[in-house]
């Protein structure tokens, strides 16, 4: 009986390759990219590499199991809305009032510790923010949405 | 036995009126929210914000949600920075149909701003925020 469910656990996760499912596009070449137009810290653009640029970035890097279903199918959902609500690849060019938004609200969901999302750090071990590491990115988002009106 | 249910009702009608307090209190409108602010709200803009917004945005609201992401009588205690992030959020998000919530809008439908008054917070806050 066992041995019966698990044949056929194994031939659905088989089946399940089959069902197409695009992950979203990798470009590395972005003219527009935060990382690569502002002076951000060091410490801040390691952070925001290894907790944000997945899902927030054109630059995404898929690990194998990201084209195996079903995880390919969550993988696939996070970068597409991590990427329409904020797309670090496409910063310069937002209007200013936008960036300042973008700012506040990292700043707030990496504070009440929304973001990263929780399941990212189990399998993402370099992108688990400590408390010191939140506060400063918080400082730092805060300031740089100031200096854009100053 | 029989006294069970009277228990019962007295807890119901007790729930119930907590319910109708903190509800009542959740979107209770105050009278002039934009009247004290340094950022200048034209009247047009001042009426559709106190009929559909205060009641939940203001420093006072039980609606800690609401009050937390804007309390629209604090605006002007905002350094610039941040004033801009909230009045780029009113306009995105009174413009894609996100406010008023849709799960308030279902219990109260006349709080539903007509297409023109949102059209009028829209143009406002973008604005607003383009001369910070």
């Amino acid at each position: 009986m066992v041995k019966k469910i698990i044949i056929g656990l194994v031939a659905l996760l088989i089946l399940l390759q089959f069902i197409p499912n695009e992950l979203p596009e990798v470009r590395i070449d972005n003219p527009h990219d935060f990382l690569a137009n502002n002076d951000v810290p060091a410490e801040i653009e390691s952070m925001l590499r290894a907790s944000c640029y997945d899902c927030h970035s054109n630059e995404t890097r898929y690990p194998w199991y990201s084209y195996v279903a079903p995880v390919s199918w969550l993988v696939r959902r996070d970068t597409w809305m991590g990427r329409e609500h904020l797309n670090f690849s496409d910063w310069n060019s937002f209007e200013k009032a936008d960036m300042a938004e973008a700012y506040y609200e990292l700043a707030e969901e990496v504070e009440d510790g929304q973001m990263p999302m929780k399941i990212y750090p189990i399998m993402h071990a370099d992108a688990k923010l400590s408390d010191e590491q939140r506060q400063a990115i918080v400082n730092w988002a805060e300031a740089a949405a100031e200096k854009l009106y100053e | 036995m029989k006294r069970f249910p009277v228990y019962l009702i007295t807890a119901l009608i007790t729930i119930g009126a907590i319910m109708a307090f903190n509800i009542r209190n959740d979107h209770s409108t105050a009278e002039h929210p934009a009247d004290d602010l340094s950022i200048d709200i034209p009247e047009d803009v001042n009426a559709v914000l106190n009929e559909y917004c205060y009641g939940c945005h203001n420093s006072e609201s039980k609606n800690e949600k609401g009050r937390d992401k804007l309390s629209i009588d604090n605006l002007d205690e905002l350094s610039t920075g941040k004033l801009a992030a909230k009045l780029n959020k009113i306009a995105k998000e009174v413009e894609a149909g996100d406010m008023p919530p849709e799960k308030f809008l279902a219990k109260y439908p006349d709080k539903e701003p007509s297409k023109k008054d949102k059209k009028t917070v829209v143009k406002w806050a973008k604005a607003a925020a383009k001369e910070l």
